[in-house]
């Protein structure tokens, strides 16, 4: 892909996103979420099991790993201990924006497991992994208040610039700020507003987070779409 | 089927034409989907009906309060026996869960004079109830303290199943020796003759 200077683009612009549920044999639930441009990201979920620490809830264990891979040219050495680190603060963000989403009082010392695989970072990673994730613990049955769906927003240097939704790898590398957040749609609740940078009024702020939310809302439909022919799929199987 | 399964977090009726049943919760006067399954609209005598929402595999299924479960003795000693519980009801769990059943709850009747190596020994298949889901130290808590709960399967010494001939004794077909376990009087229509 060439780095020129890219004609300006459109800030509201989503990217256009291909979202499969139910592909992994192994796992009891499975996502692939894909965004146009080059990131895709595979999660697995795994039903109630006993857990090791049994408390009155349930408890949900998030697991995000990047593949050596997923980011063009050498980033860090595998096995590094900044990899490991970023892959744990990764791991907190998915657990903070899904915990909301999910039921966890009915499923009484009981763990229930999450494990994100980034294949390929095309940008906006944490918000498809968020994605990923929660059609991967609906497609698990795991109960839900609701998906809890990610949007991830950047804005670029200079004084003028404005928020931008969805951004590329390229333009999340030269971002001065960034955001992602995760919202439950169906209630309007937001799960997790995670990012930070410099530079911008507090009202810039508020309407970055207006445009993620409202990003937010028009991916909701396709993960959807894409959870009920899953389950028409398994009716389907389940019947022959 | 016809109808598309409700997807999940879907807004299904509201609070006041129907009672929120399993795989659904309750939220701002409207009753919403928490599982991507099939709806179940079952009318109840009394008042509203009853909407649910289930999954086919009933894979979800969790130890509660009360449910009968089958379980394996994993070890005894005086106080108490610890066990793997298999089965919720009729449904196999995917991944066992633990359980201890304590000296006082092995029976109803003479708590004080119970010995739990005449009541189970390791490799028994135990039918028993939940009676707790125990705190964060220990494990689901079971009984046995009913005429329906206590050991169905167990081997002899020989390695040859036991036939039970009494709530206490079961009795080995082929050395005829008598051994002494806390027998379940399973019902007539759940025997295969």
């Amino acid at each position: 892909e060439e780095e020129h200077e890219a004609a300006p683009r459109d800030p509201c612009a989503l990217r256009p996103l291909f979202a499969r549920a139910g592909l992994l044999s192994q796992a009891e639930g499975s996502a692939y979420v894909e965004l146009g441009g080059g990131t895709k990201v595979l999660c697995a979920a795994w039903g109630p099991r006993e857990a090791a620490e049994p408390g009155a809830a349930g408890r949900l264990l998030c697991e995000f790993r990047r593949a050596p891979f997923a980011g063009r040219g050498a980033r860090w050495r595998p096995g590094s201990a900044a990899e490991r680190e970023a892959e744990r603060e990764a791991a907190s963000a998915l657990r903070e924006a899904l915990e909301p989403a999910v039921r966890l009082a009915r499923y009484p010392r009981a763990r229930l497991a999450v494990s994100a695989l980034l294949l390929q970072d095309g940008g906006s990673a944490l918000a498809a992994a968020i994605s990923a994730a929660a059609m991967a613990l609906a497609d698990a049955g795991v109960e839900m208040y609701d998906l809890a769906v990610g949007c991830a927003l950047c804005r670029p240097p200079g004084p003028a610039a404005a928020w931008m939704l969805q951004p590329g790898e390229p333009e999340e590398r030269s971002a001065v700020a960034r955001l992602t957040v995760a919202l439950l749609p169906a209630l309007n609740q937001v799960s997790a507003v995670l990012g930070g940078g410099q530079g911008s009024p507090p009202d810039a702020w508020a309407q970055a987070l207006r445009l993620g939310l409202d990003g937010c809302h028009r991916l909701y439909p396709v993960l959807r779409q894409s959870l009920l022919r899953a389950a028409r799929r398994r009716d389907a199987a389940a019947a022959a | 089927s016809a109808l598309d399964p409700p997807p999940l977090g879907e807004r299904l009726c509201s609070a006041e034409e129907a009672t929120a049943g399993s795989g659904t919760y309750t939220r701002h006067g409207f009753i919403f989907s928490s599982l991507a399954g099939c709806l179940e609209k079952r009318s109840e005598d009394s008042g509203l009906p009853v909407v649910s929402v289930v999954r086919d595999a009933e894979s979800q299924l969790l130890p509660d309060v009360g449910a009968v479960v089958t379980c394996k003795v994993c070890s005894i000693n005086s106080r108490f026996a610890k066990v793997h519980i298999l089965y919720v009801g009729s449904t196999p769990l995917k991944s066992t869960f633990r359980g201890t059943i304590r000296r006082e709850d092995i029976r109803a009747t003479e708590k004080d004079k119970v010995e739990v190596y005449k009541s189970f020994r390791p490799g028994d298949i135990v039918l028993a109830k939940v009676i707790s889901l125990g705190d964060a130290q220990s494990n689901y808590l079971l009984s046995t303290a009913e005429n329906e709960l206590g050991v169905v399967v167990a081997r002899s010494e020989a390695g040859v199943q036991m036939v039970p001939i009494s709530w206490c004794e079961m009795q080995c077909p082929r050395t005829h020796t008598k051994d002494f376990r806390k027998v379940a009087r399973v019902q007539p229509q759940f025997l295969q003759t």
